[in-house]
């Protein structure tokens, strides 16, 4: 046996120091080439995540109900854990009132879109055993589906229906993220929360400003990336607390809190997809080798992404059907601009195919749907409410208000 | 010659590539390193998707090893010289949200 067998950490060879912080303790994790030891890692990842909270007046939290999203995967089961330590320091401290008044955690079980075993059994009972201060709400993706005229197995079918024929993986992909966002928006408006937190990680968000932008999601990007973003919905503010977290930090705070073991399994599209099965994937891979070579490659991203604004010309009025972001307006035009549409050498493409309507959809969205069966039937020479029954009638859910529709159709209403 | 017994967990979602069986025991004989383990995992524990763990003779990117609880990083990476009783954690940071 060697000395290194003794005492309980007897890991750190050569290369470790001792903690930055402390200066005592020998070091057991390196973040961005800077060591921490166990305990002043945690003291620094609770810190991290309290001052997120801490760092915008308006995302002030008292008199506010609050819903976290949790997929039980590892970003969102650390922000449960790390929820449930800033709710309970807050409320025992002397003159601080607990940080939100309520907080709903809602659990998404995709699995009717996988055919694979329910995971909201899993997921409420991690919740009512570990955090019995919190509610646990639990929703059916099929539930996206209204119409209570349907049977839970109707719902299902017209689900796999609607995937089955988005097209490539990325499209799949895109569509699964927009309809688990429907109804985390639906569920949080609908039980009163005001709040909706996220577990992005600053390695998820560095992913999606590269593979979004890829997509054509540029310019809503500000608001599907920043920390505290309001007015995208009525009445509800979108989180992001983990957004300064790399997915290491993230996955060394689980393991420490022996979090590991609750996680829900998240079977979808790209689970043990290839690394060029879709964009997102493709994007994953590169991010995440880049990042090993350069450690600072994530924060860089982060941080200059970060610094994006809006653009002037977004009203808020025109929102895509789908994903509900601002619509872009004149991509028509850019669109046939840039892209050859027809050759004189080829057979002629069949007429109706580079109809867009951007009327209803966002660029993006577009693209997504483009290769979708039905793509067709939504042309851009209709109305578009008549756009917007042809859409529904595909099976896709939409978010648009009753103002929304009214907003967008008004030029084809007749005065009163 | 003696061998070395190790510990080794799957976490993160890993374990979905290993039968989802989170711990195993590994007798390796002595003298091996870090790199000799992932390849005896790659070619005894796994019958398929290989690549989604080991890249160009390392794990993939995205995957956090620990040795002894310690980030791997500190502990000579790949070329670790394993001692018996050594416990190996490697976790999936990027699965889900």
């Amino acid at each position: 046996m060697s000395d290194v067998d003794s005492g309980p950490l007897r890991a750190p060879k050569p290369k470790a120091g001792t903690c930055i912080k402390c200066k005592t303790r020998p070091s057991t994790v390196v973040l961005r080439h800077v060591q921490y030891c166990k305990d002043c890692f945690l003291f620094a990842t609770t810190g991290k995540f309290r001052s997120a909270f801490g760092k915008s007046a308006i995302s002030n939290t008292t008199g506010h109900k609050a819903m976290v999203a949790f997929s039980g995967g590892p970003s969102s089961r650390a922000l449960l854990h790390l929820m449930k330590g800033f709710q309970h320091v807050g409320s025992h401290q002397s003159g601080q009132k607990r940080l939100f008044d309520e907080l709903v955690i809602c659990h998404i079980d995709e699995t009717a879109a996988f055919n694979g075993s329910s995971t909201l059994d899993m997921a409420r009972v991690v919740v009512d055993t570990e955090y019995p201060d919190f509610t646990f709400h639990g929703q059916l993706i099929e539930d996206i589906y209204e119409d209570e005229a349907l049977s839970s197995i109707d719902k299902k079918e017209k689900l796999r229906q609607l995937f089955a024929q988005a097209g490539s993986l990325t499209a799949k992909e895109d569509l699964l993220w927009h309809i688990k966002m429907h109804l985390l928006v639906k569920a949080a408006q609908k039980l009163g929360c005001t709040r909706l937190i996220l577990g992005d990680s600053a390695t998820r968000i560095a992913i999606k400003v590269i593979s979004f932008t890829a997509k054509g999601r540029g310019y809503s990007l500000p608001l599907e990336i920043g920390g505290d973003i309001h007015g995208l919905y009525p009445n509800l503010v979108i989180l992001r607390p983990l957004k300064d977290m790399l997915a290491k930090e993230i996955a060394i705070y689980d393991h420490s809190q022996g979090l590991l073991n609750s996680l829900v399994p998240a079977t979808n599209f790209s689970t043990m997809a290839p690394p060029t099965a879709s964009i997102d994937r493709a994007t994953e891979e590169f991010i995440v080798g880049l990042d090993r070579d350069f450690p600072s490659t994530v924060s860089t991203i982060v941080r200059t992404a970060s610094k994006l604004k809006l653009a002037s010309s977004m009203n808020g009025q025109s929102r895509c059907a789908l994903c509900h972001m601002p619509i872009q307006s004149g991509s028509k035009d850019w669109k046939q601009r840039i892209t050859v549409q027809s050759t004189q050498c080829t057979r002629d493409s069949a007429p109706g195919t580079l109809t867009v309507p951007e009327n209803i959809l966002c660029y993006a969205c577009q693209t997504d749907l483009s290769e979708s069966e039905g793509w067709s039937r939504l042309a851009d020479d209709a109305s578009p409410s008549t756009q917007l029954e042809e859409f529904r009638s595909l099976g896709y859910p939409t978010l648009l208000t009753q103002d929304d529709m009214h907003q967008r159709i008004k030029d084809f209403l007749l005065d009163d | 010659m003696a061998t070395l017994h190790i510990d080794v967990e799957f976490g993160g979602g890993m374990e979905l590539l290993f039968k989802n069986v989170r711990e195993h025991k590994i007798d390796m004989p002595e003298g091996s390193n870090l790199k000799d383990l992932i390849t005896y995992i790659r070619d005894n524990l796994m019958t398929a998707k290989q690549d989604l763990f080991v890249m160009n003779d390392t794990v993939r990117p995205g995957i956090l090893v620990l040795i002894n609880e310690a980030d791997w990083e500190l502990c000579d990476g790949i070329e670790y010289k394993l001692e018996d009783g050594d416990r190996i954690i490697f976790i999936s940071t990027l699965h889900g949200g």
